[in-house]
C-alpha cells in the first residue's frame, strides 16, 4: 500500500480504522509447546506403566525396542518443535502479512462491486415518457372537453312507452320476416315458435321453451351474413318438472315447468349467445336439448337417490351418477352377489340421437325390453306423462327375476319331471313323494328363498345366495338337486332309523370301488350304510340315492376293511316286486319288509358260500322249477317269507345208482325267524326202504333231509359255513348207509337191521353192528368171546387207519377167521375134557391163543412138569403160528385162494432146549399131520390139502379145525404117554 | 531464517531461551535412548535412567513459558513442518503474494481515479447543475 494510499494515510491517519486482525487458524506458540510437552509426558508415563506391566510377557529386548521407538518418535517431534520455534522469530511479521492479504482481498471485492454497480446503470435504457394522447387531444380540439365513461352516474332520459311499443312492433315484424325466410336447415324441425312481445318464443315439446330476439334490423340475405345480425337469448325454462302432488317428474301440457335460477340463467345466456353467433338456431337446439336431457337425468338421479334413502329399495340399490356426465348407472340387487361387482345394471343416458334412453346390462351383455321401451319412448302419448323411476326399476327387476326363474326351471326340467312354475317368480319343487317346497326369488333384492323353509332348505338358501364362481343358474340347479337329494336321504335315513336300522358313517368307499361294485351310471349320488343290531359285523344294507331322478338303489353287501381300505366283498342289488323296480315305493310296507329281505339275502349268500366251500357244483333255480314238481311237497306255509332253491349236482353225494344226477336244496325262511333247509332228491335202494326220523325220511324212491335253524341266534351268522353241516352230515350217512348196504347185499351178507347210524349184520353166527360215523365206520359186537372182541378191535383200527368205507374185506376176513375160531374152541374143549393134573393138582397142559396181528396168531401150548426131587414146576412153551397166505395161482373167488400157514418155527428155531426135549412130541405131530393129508391112503381133493414145507404146513381153511384137533390130541396123548417122564438132556 | 541461529534481540529473549531448551531436550532424548539401549538391568543403570527421565520432565516443565503466547503460528506452518517442508518457503510465498496483490490494487485504484475524473467531467458537462455535487465527491474521495 504504497503510493497513493500512503500519502492519504498521512493526512487521515486518525480517521482510518486499523486493518482487521486475523486470528482464525492461528495458534499461539505457547499452546503448541504446552500440547507437545503434555503429550510427551503422558506418552512417557504410559510407556513406563506398560513396561512395568509386560515385564513377564515380553522379552527385555522387545521392551527396550518399544521404549526406544517412543523416544525416537518424541525426539523427532521435538526437532519439529525446535524448527517451529526458530521460525517463530518471523511469526509476528507473517501475522501482519496475513492481515494485509485479507485487507487486500476485501478491497479487491469492493472494486468488483463498483464495476457491477456501473454495469447496473445500463438497466435504465427502458425509462421513457409516454407518447401524447392524440385521440383525447382531438376530442378536446373539437368538443372543447374530453368524453369519459359516466358509469351510469349521469341520468339519461326515460324511454317513452310509445317508443317501446314501436320498437317491439318493429322487432316482431323483423322476426316474423326472418323466421319466414329461414330454410329448413336453419330452423330445427322440433322448434315450434310464436312471435310476440318483440321476441320469438320457441318451444320443444316436453323439453324446454326459449325466447330469442335480434339486435338490429338487418335481415341477412346470404347465410354468411348471419353474423351481421345474430339472434340473442332472452329467457329459458324447462317444460317439465317435479309434480308437487306426486313428487314425480311430470310433463303436463307445458303447465309444469322449471325456471332456472339467476346464476345459471346468466351463464346459459352467455353460452347461448355464443352458440347463436357461431351456429345459429340448430346450434341452439342442440345445446338446449342436451342441457334439458342432462337436467332430466339429474332429476331422475335425484329421485333414485330418494329411493335409496327411505324405501323398500334401501340396501338393494346403488346409483352411480356424476354431475355433468349424462349417464346414470343403476346397480340393482346390490346386496345380492350378482350386483356386487356391477355385473348387472341399467344405464340411463343419452343415446346417439341425443334422446334419453336406457341400456340394460344383463349377464355381461346389453338387453332390450319392450316394457322399458315404452316408458322411454312415449311416441303416441301426448297426454300428461309422468316418469316414474320406481316403475322402471320394477320392470327391470321383475323381468330379471323372471328370466332367472325361467332358466332355472328350464334347467330343472332337464332332470326332473315334477317341477312346476307357479308364477314367474316361484317354482313348485317336489322333493319326495310326500314333500314339496316352493322356491322363489325376491325381485326386490334378487335373493332366492324357500317358502316355509326347513333347516336344510335354509342352508341351501344360504349357499344359493352366496357368490359362485361358475354359472349361477347351474349352481342353483345343482343346489336344488342337492336339496332334493338331502331331503330324500334324510327321509330314508329317518325311516330306516325308525325301523331299527343303524346308520354307519365310518365306511368310506373310494370311487373305483363304488363304480366297480355298483355299476351305476350316475355322476352324483349319496351312498349310505346301515346295519341291524343282530347282523354279522361285515354285512350292510347300502342305499344309493340318485338326486337327479330320485331313484334309490338298495344293496346288500359285505364290506370289509382290508389294509385300511374298505372293500366290497360281495354285493347284490335288492330285487323287489315288479312294480317296485327300479324305484321302490318308499312306504311303510317297504321299510317293514326291508329287514327280512336283507336277512334273506345274507342267508342266501351264506348258503351259496357254504356250498362253494364244500366244493359242490350247484345252480340257483326258480323255486317252482319243474324238476322239483315230481317231489311231493308238504311245505305250503302261510308264514313263508322267502324261498330259494338250488340244484346241486350229485358228484359224490349219493351213489348214482341209488339216486339221480341232481339233488335239490330248498331254503325257506319263515316269519318266526326260522330257516328251514331241505335237501331232497331221488333215492332208490332196495335195501333201504323206509327210514323215518325227525330229520330224514325216505319213501317212494325219494329222500328228504330237513333242518331248521333259528336266525335270531346270532351265532348262526358268526360261525362260518356251518349252516348246512348237519344236513350234509346226514346226507353223508345216507350215502354210507347206501353204499354199505349195497356192498353187504352184493356179498350176500344178511342185514338184520338198519338205521341211519348203524347196520346190524350176521356173519358166520357172529352178530355185528356197523356204526356209521362221519368219516369212518366202526364195528361192534355183543359177542362175549374175547377173541372176537379182539379181532373187532383190530379191524376197527384198520378201518380207522384206512378211512375205508369198504366193509367187504372185513366181512371176508371174518368168514375166513371163522374156522380158526372154531378150532380154538374145539381145542380148548378137548384139553378141558382130558385134564392131566400135576401133583399139586394143576393141569399139565395149558392152551392159549395170541393174536399178534389180524393175520398172525399163535396157538400156545404150555406144558408144566415137576422137576424131580424138588417142588419146582418147569414150564415148557410150544407155539404153533398161523398166518393167512394166498395162492396167487388160484382165482381169488375160489375157496382155495386162501391158505393158512401153520408153523412150528417159533419153537423149533428159537428154543433148541424145548425142541430137543419134546422131540418125540414133534415127531408125533408131523406124523399126524401127514396122516391128515393122506387121510388113510385115500387121495384128498384139492380143497383139503396139508402141504408140508420145511417146518411149515400150508393148510386148506376148511381143514384147520381137523388139523388143530389132531395137534391138540397129540399133545394130550403125548402127555399121557410120557407121564412124569422127561427126556434126559 | 530457520536454518540459521536466532540473533538475540531485546524482543526475542523467551524465544532464544526456548530454542536453547529444545536443543537440550533433543540432546537428552539421544542420551535417554542410549541409556535405554545400554540398560543392563543393574541398579546403577536404572538409577541413571530415572535421573535422565526426571531431567527430561524438568525440561518439559521449563519449556512452558507464558511469554511465548505472543508468537502467533498459522496452522499452515505447522502442516509445512509436519510434512517436512521448510516453513521459510511459506514465509517467502506469503510475501510474494502480498506484493503482487498490492501492485494489482494500486493499478486498480489509479484506474478508478481516472474513471472518476472522466465520469465527473462528463456528468458535469451533461448536467451542469450537478457540478457542485461532483466536485464535493471528488474532494471527499480524492
Amino acid at each position: 500500500m504504497n503510493g497513493n494510499a500512503q500519502s492519504s494515510s498521512n493526512k487521515d491517519n486518525e480517521l482510518l480504522p486499523n486493518i482487521p486482525h486475523i486470528t482464525a487458524n492461528i495458534i499461539p506458540l505457547s499452546n503448541i509447546i504446552k500440547f507437545y510437552t503434555q503429550d510427551a509426558y503422558k506418552q512417557l508415563v504410559n510407556m513406563i506403566e506398560n513396561l512395568s506391566l509386560n515385564l513377564e510377557t515380553e522379552s527385555d529386548l522387545k521392551r527396550k525396542k518399544y521404549f526406544l521407538e517412543l523416544i525416537v518418535d518424541l525426539r523427532s517431534n521435538s526437532i519439529k518443535l525446535y524448527t517451529l520455534c526458530k521460525w517463530s522469530q518471523v511469526s509476528l511479521d507473517v501475522s501482519k502479512f496475513i492481515d494485509l492479504l485479507n485487507y487486500f482481498r476485501l478491497q479487491e471485492f469492493t472494486f468488483d462491486q463498483i464495476l457491477f454497480q456501473l454495469q447496473q446503470l445500463n438497466n435504465y435504457g427502458g425509462a421513457k415518457l409516454p407518447n401524447g394522447d392524440i385521440i383525447t387531444s382531438i376530442e378536446v380540439l373539437y368538443n372543447k372537453k374530453p368524453t369519459f365513461p359516466s358509469y351510469n352516474y349521469l341520468k339519461s332520459n326515460p324511454i317513452s312507452t310509445r317508443k317501446t311499443i314501436e320498437v317491439l312492433k318493429d322487432l316482431n315484424l323483423i322476426l316474423v320476416t326472418r323466421f319466414a325466410l329461414m330454410s329448413e336447415e336453419q330452423l330445427p324441425s322440433r322448434f315450434e315458435y310464436v312471435i310476440k312481445d318483440g321476441r320469438a318464443y320457441i318451444t320443444v315439446k316436453n323439453e324446454f321453451e326459449v325466447s330469442i330476439t335480434i339486435g338490429n334490423e338487418v335481415i341477412p340475405e346470404e347465410e354468411s351474413d348471419y353474423t351481421k345480425s345474430p339472434f340473442y337469448f332472452i329467457d329459458f325454462r324447462f317444460l317439465f318438472g317435479i309434480n308437487p302432488d306426486t313428487n314425480l317428474i311430470t310433463y303436463k301440457d307445458d303447465k309444469i315447468f322449471t325456471k332456472l335460477p339467476e346464476k345459471s340463467l346468466s351463464k346459459l345466456e352467455k353460452i347461448s349467445n355464443q352458440t347463436l353467433l357461431n351456429s345459429g338456431l340448430p346450434g341452439l337446439y342442440e345445446l338446449l336439448h342436451k342441457y334439458t336431457i342432462s337436467f332430466k337425468l339429474y332429476l331422475i338421479s335425484k329421485q333414485f337417490k330418494d329411493l335409496l334413502i327411505n324405501s323398500r329399495w334401501r340396501n338393494n340399490l346403488q346409483i352411480n351418477y356424476q354431475m355433468g356426465k349424462s349417464l346414470i348407472i343403476l346397480n340393482y340387487w346390490s346386496s345380492f352377489y350378482l350386483g356386487k361387482n356391477w355385473k348387472t345394471f341399467i344405464e340411463l343416458g343419452i343415446d346417439s340421437k341425443y334422446q334419453l334412453n336406457y341400456r340394460w346390462f344383463l349377464n355381461g351383455k346389453y338387453e332390450r325390453n319392450l316394457e322399458l321401451d315404452e316408458i322411454f319412448n312415449p311416441i303416441n302419448d301426448t297426454d300428461t306423462k309422468t316418469l316414474n323411476v320406481e316403475s322402471i326399476l320394477l320392470v327391470v327387476v321383475n323381468k330379471h327375476a323372471e328370466l332367472l326363474m325361467s332358466s332355472i326351471y328350464d334347467q330343472l326340467t332337464i332332470h326332473f319331471k315334477d317341477v312346476e312354475l307357479i308364477n314367474p317368480h316361484q317354482l313348485l319343487l317336489k322333493l319326495t313323494i310326500y314333500k314339496s317346497t316352493i322356491f322363489a326369488v325376491n325381485p326386490l333384492s334378487g335373493h332366492f328363498y324357500f317358502i316355509d323353509p326347513t333347516p336344510t332348505q335354509n342352508l341351501i338358501t344360504k349357499k344359493i345366495n352366496s357368490p359362485t364362481k361358475g354359472d349361477m343358474i347351474q349352481e342353483i340347479v345343482d343346489n336344488l338337486i342337492q336339496l332334493k337329494l338331502e331331503t330324500l336321504v334324510r327321509e330314508i335315513n329317518y325311516r330306516l332309523f325308525t325301523t331299527e336300522w343303524l346308520s354307519n358313517q365310518l365306511i368310506k368307499l373310494n370311487e373305483s370301488e363304488i363304480s366297480k361294485s355298483f355299476n351305476l351310471n350316475i355322476k352324483k349320488y349319496t351312498i349310505n350304510f346301515y346295519r341291524r343290531k343282530n347282523y354279522p359285523s361285515s354285512w350292510f344294507l347300502i342305499t344309493i340315492v340318485n338326486p337327479i331322478d330320485s331313484y334309490t338303489y338298495w344293496y346288500v353287501a359285505r364290506v370289509k376293511s382290508i389294509l385300511g381300505e374298505w372293500k366290497i366283498q360281495w354285493v347284490q342289488q335288492l330285487q323287489f316286486e315288479e312294480n317296485y323296480i327300479p324305484l321302490p315305493k318308499l312306504d311303510f310296507q317297504f321299510f317293514s319288509n326291508l329287514p327280512t329281505i336283507c336277512s334273506n339275502m345274507i342267508i342266501d349268500h351264506m348258503i351259496v358260500e357254504e356250498l362253494e366251500f364244500k366244493k359242490l357244483k350247484f345252480l340257483k333255480i326258480d323255486k317252482d322249477h319243474q324238476l322239483v314238481k315230481s317231489f311231493e311237497s308238504d311245505d305250503f306255509d302261510a308264514d313263508l317269507i322267502y324261498e330259494s332253491l338250488y340244484i346241486i349236482y350229485n358228484l359224490d353225494l349219493l351213489p348214482i345208482q341209488n339216486s339221480s344226477t341232481s339233488l335239490f336244496l330248498k331254503i325257506r325262511l319263515l316269519k318266526n325267524n326260522q330257516m328251514e333247509v331241505k335237501l331232497f332228491g331221488t333215492f332208490n335202494n332196495s335195501n333201504i326202504k323206509n327210514i323215518k326220523d325227525n330229520f330224514l325220511s325216505i319213501f317212494q324212491k325219494s329222500f328228504v333231509i330237513k333242518d331248521s335253524i333259528n336266525l335270531l341266534n346270532s351265532a348262526v351268522y358268526e360261525s362260518n359255513k356251518n349252516l348246512l353241516d348237519s344236513i350234509f352230515n346226514r346226507l353223508n350217512h345216507l350215502k354210507k348207509l347206501s353204499i354199505i348196504t349195497q356192498q353187504l347185499h352184493n356179498f350176500k351178507i344178511s342185514i338184520t337191521e338198519y338205521s341211519m347210524v348203524d347196520i346190524s349184520i350176521l356173519i358166520s353166527d357172529i352178530n355185528l353192528k356197523i356204526k356209521l360215523f362221519n368219516t369212518s365206520i366202526q364195528l361192534t359186537s355183543e359177542n362175549s368171546n374175547f377173541n372176537i372182541q379182539l379181532i373187532i378191535k383190530y379191524l376197527n383200527s384198520y378201518l380207522l387207519e384206512n378211512e375205508n368205507d369198504s366193509i367187504i374185506g372185513v366181512c371176508k376176513y371174518l368168514s375166513l377167521i371163522q374156522p380158526v375160531l372154531t378150532s380154538i374152541k374145539t381145542s380148548q374143549e378137548l384139553i378141558n375134557q382130558n385134564k392131566i393134573n400135576l401133583s399139586n393138582g394143576l393141569s399139565r397142559l395149558n392152551f392159549d391163543v395170541n393174536f399178534i396181528t389180524i393175520n398172525y396168531l399163535q396157538f400156545v401150548y404150555n406144558i408144566y412138569s415137576n422137576v424131580p426131587n424138588t417142588k419146582k414146576i418147569q414150564k415148557d412153551k410150544i407155539t404153533v403160528s398161523l398166518a393167512f397166505k394166498t395162492n396167487i395161482f388160484n382165482d381169488f373167488r375160489s375157496e382155495n385162494f386162501h391158505y393158512l400157514k401153520l408153523s412150528f418155527k417159533d419153537t423149533l428155531n428159537t428154543d433148541s432146549t424145548t425142541s430137543t426135549k419134546f422131540k418125540k412130541l414133534f415127531e408125533l405131530i408131523f406124523k399126524s399131520l401127514t396122516e391128515i393129508d393122506r387121510n388113510g391112503d385115500a387121495i384128498r381133493n384139492e380143497n383139503e390139502r396139508v402141504i408140508k414145507l420145511n417146518f411149515d404146513y400150508l393148510i386148506n381153511l376148511n381143514l384147520i379145525n381137523e388139523v388143530m384137533n389132531k395137534i391138540t390130541k397129540v399133545f394130550i396123548s403125548f402127555l399121557n404117554m410120557n407121564n412124569y417122564i422127561t427126556t434126559p438132556v | 531464517m530457520t536454518t540459521s541461529n536466532i540473533q538475540p534481540t531485546s524482543d526475542n529473549q523467551p524465544l532464544v531461551k526456548v530454542t536453547d531448551e529444545l536443543s537440550n531436550l533433543i540432546e537428552s532424548f539421544i542420551e535417554l535412548g542410549i541409556l535405554v539401549h545400554d540398560n543392563q538391568g543393574t541398579n546403577q543403570s536404572n538409577q541413571a535412567l530415572v535421573n535422565k527421565l526426571q531431567q527430561l520432565i524438568l525440561l518439559f516443565k521449563n519449556l512452558n513459558d507464558p511469554e511465548l503466547k505472543k508468537y502467533p503460528i498459522p496452522i499452515d506452518v505447522i502442516s509445512y513442518i509436519e510434512d517436512g517442508r521448510n516453513p521459510d518457503i511459506y514465509t517467502r510465498e506469503f510475501v510474494e503474494v502480498n506484493a503482487k496483490l498490492n501492485a494489482k490494487l494500486k493499478g486498480k485504484m489509479l484506474g478508478f481515479k481516472k474513471l472518476q475524473n472522466i465520469l465527473g467531467d462528463k456528468l458535469g458537462k451533461e448536467f451542469p447543475e450537478l457540478n457542485g455535487s461532483i466536485e464535493t465527491i471528488k474532494e471527499n474521495y480524492a
